[in-house]
């Protein structure tokens, strides 16, 4: 999995946009006072590309379902209704119940909520752990640089989703565990990029000016580095989202995920895929909802991509 | 290159070492062990019974020992008795499995490697055409779609709805083969198809593919030669991580398409809590996905003789 987000960031495959060289001049360095313009500047860009948009509204109506589940949803998720156990699709269940009664349409959009809470909690943890540990090692050098690269390279001599599958077969499933697992395989790539940022950027000339005006390194690291290395940073997050999504959805898949009752979208396909021929409603809407929800967030990701740095497009 | 290769074989047998060492103690950690009679559902046997199982399956020792003891006999093949199979060793049960997955993985590589590199061809020879925004797409959707969603939409779209495809399940004719073959290769075919096409893109802006095309060769002759040669190598590198996508993402195809194979194999183990299965195949994965590095670093080599191995030369 990991291998495929990391493949689609290197690579830019969509048509070259026309920027001015203003546009090109603030992307390329960004100026106390200024961010807010090419913050702007890179919306609009966002806002021209039709893909992204779609993305955007994808996810938005994904964020709108998590947030909002107790009120759309006709029934709660695990109220069972025995009178209506495993049936079509309907004007009372439009996604049908699944073989316990449960309505399916309230499980897919709870499943919503699991999906992305998850997925966006573990990435902000990654992202409080990745982005230090990389800035630290970048800025440091010398032993503390050797150590977390070592590690880093230990990690990635195993595929993150077989090690997601180590621990999550020891810890055992739920949700908390769930996180471990995530941000245990996670932080690899951000710690990489924001280290490979910080070595770059350290010694640009404003970072040497800061330096000799008496900055410490910690001022230096956020006032002065970590701006200008915002723009990788934050395309590398939109396209962590979808990547534990998945994870998350592969390991319910196998059924060492979440705990039931509680509704995952990849753990309701792993447990209903054997029933496809006579019952097909229970494994492919949940299907549709993990499919769409990567789509969204993989155009939205480009489109992020493609805004904030229309250089990497020729 | 011989020097290189050997180089890289020494090096892999620490990695493996850790591998392994961490597999070991990760496992040995997870509770859930037979001699804890404090336990909740712990054995009914008396503590001095359970002394004397110790001793007879070594547990009393030092972990580390245990280790060496686990290391030697897993380079000599033996992993050991199945927890789950409880007369059957791991050597019994697992190498059925194995022949399997083999064929579905290659089947997969070889579909994503010849579709997935004509795609990326002729879409950079279409530059923004029609061929070139399919391939765009195809390669969006294999990116982003995890492979269990795809096997869920090919079953329903082409066995359900359209009947294109005879329900299947198994892994015995080769009506059997052809889902869970492109299933697998999806994912891979849309990395290779995007990695070949901005290959070959920045292969065709080059000086000497102009200097070619101004010497009047034929157009054919400039793709063929020129640019086909040198725009095919730089996507070698991607074939490791491609077979490790391959690899992992086998269970998920072989779970839907009720394929015997090792992946399917290794998430019952799992689910079964069969450790001694578990950690023989994660061995397994962890050695090939070494191997296949090395293999994948050495043929980029033999095809690029520009790349140099070692420092020396």
């Amino acid at each position: 999995m990991e291998v495929y987000g990391e493949v689609a960031r290197e690579n830019v495959a969509v048509a070259a946009e026309a920027v001015d060289a203003a546009q090109l001049a603030e992307a390329a360095e960004v100026q106390p006072g200024r961010r807010a313009s090419l913050w702007r500047d890179a919306g609009r860009r966002l806002l021209r590309n039709k893909l992204a948009v779609a993305g955007l509204i994808g996810v938005c109506v994904l964020v709108f379902l998590a947030v909002f589940a107790d009120v759309i949803s006709p029934y709660p998720y695990d109220y069972q209704d025995f009178l209506h156990i495993n049936e079509e699709p309907s004007w009372q269940f439009p996604l049908g119940t699944d073989l316990v009664g449960r309505d399916m349409l309230s499980r897919v959009i709870y499943g919503a909520r699991v999906s992305l809470s998850v997925s966006l909690l573990s990435q902000i943890v990654i992202l409080c752990i990745a982005v230090p540990l990389g800035a630290l090692a970048g800025y440091r050098g010398g032993w503390v640089d050797m150590l977390v690269m070592r590690m880093v390279d230990v990690f990635y001599a195993i595929p993150s989703l077989l090690l997601a599958i180590l621990i999550m077969s020891m810890l055992g499933r739920g949700i908390e565990n769930l996180f471990i697992a995530l941000i245990v395989t996670g932080w690899l790539t951000l710690t990489r990029l924001t280290r490979a940022q910080v070595l770059t950027l350290r010694d640009k000339e404003y970072v040497k000016a800061a330096r000799t005006a008496g900055a410490g390194p910690l001022r230096i690291i956020v006032r002065h580095i970590l701006p200008n290395a915002l723009t990788p940073i934050v395309v590398a997050v939109t396209f962590g989202i979808p990547q534990l999504i998945f994870a998350e959805a592969a390991l319910s898949f196998i059924g060492i995920g979440v705990n039931p009752p509680m509704p995952s979208w990849g753990q309701m396909v792993g447990e209903h895929q054997q029933y496809l021929r006579s019952s097909w409603w229970l494994a492919v809407f949940p299907t549709a909802a993990i499919a769409l929800t990567m789509l969204s967030f993989t155009f939205l990701g480009d489109g992020i991509r493609d805004a904030l740095d229309p250089r990497m497009n020729d | 290159m011989l020097r290189y290769a050997i180089e890289r074989l020494i090096v892999m047998v620490p990695t493996v070492f850790v591998l392994a060492l961490v597999l070991f103690v990760l496992m040995r950690l997870t509770p859930g062990s037979p001699l804890q009679p404090n336990a909740a559902n712990a054995n009914p046997l008396s503590p001095e019974q359970q002394e004397l199982l110790a001793k007879e399956w070594g547990l009393d020792r030092p972990i580390l020992e245990q280790f060496v003891v686990y290391l030697d006999k897993a380079a000599h093949l033996d992993f050991g008795t199945s927890y789950y199979f409880k007369t059957r060793t791991v050597m019994e049960v697992l190498p059925p499995f194995i022949p399997v997955s083999l064929h579905l993985g290659l089947m997969a590589l070889a579909l994503a490697i010849v579709v997935g590199g004509l795609l990326g061809v002729v879409a950079a020879m279409n530059q923004n055409g029609p061929i070139d925004y399919l391939c765009t797409f195809v390669a969006m959707l294999g990116v982003s779609l995890p492979n269990f969603v795809v096997a869920i939409l090919m079953i329903w779209v082409f066995v359900l709805i359209l009947r294109v495809v005879p329900m299947t399940g198994g892994w015995q004719t080769p009506a059997d083969w052809i889902l869970p073959t492109i299933t697998l290769s999806l994912g891979p075919l849309a990395v290779i198809a995007r990695y070949v096409r901005s290959s070959m893109i920045d292969v065709i802006r080059s000086d000497y593919v102009r200097t070619a095309r101004a010497k009047g060769l034929a157009e054919r002759r400039v793709v063929l030669v020129h640019v086909l040669k040198n725009a095919l190598i730089p996507p070698l590198t991607i074939l490791g991580p491609i077979i490790a996508a391959v690899l992992t993402g086998s269970p998920f195809v072989e779970i839907i398409f009720r394929v015997p194979g090792v992946g399917r194999y290794f998430v019952e183990s799992i689910l079964a809590r069969d450790y001694p299965v578990m950690m023989a195949i994660f061995l397994f994965y962890g050695i090939f996905l070494q191997v296949m590095n090395l293999v994948v670093d050495l043929a980029y080599g033999v095809a690029d003789p520009r790349i140099r191995f070692g420092g020396a030369d």
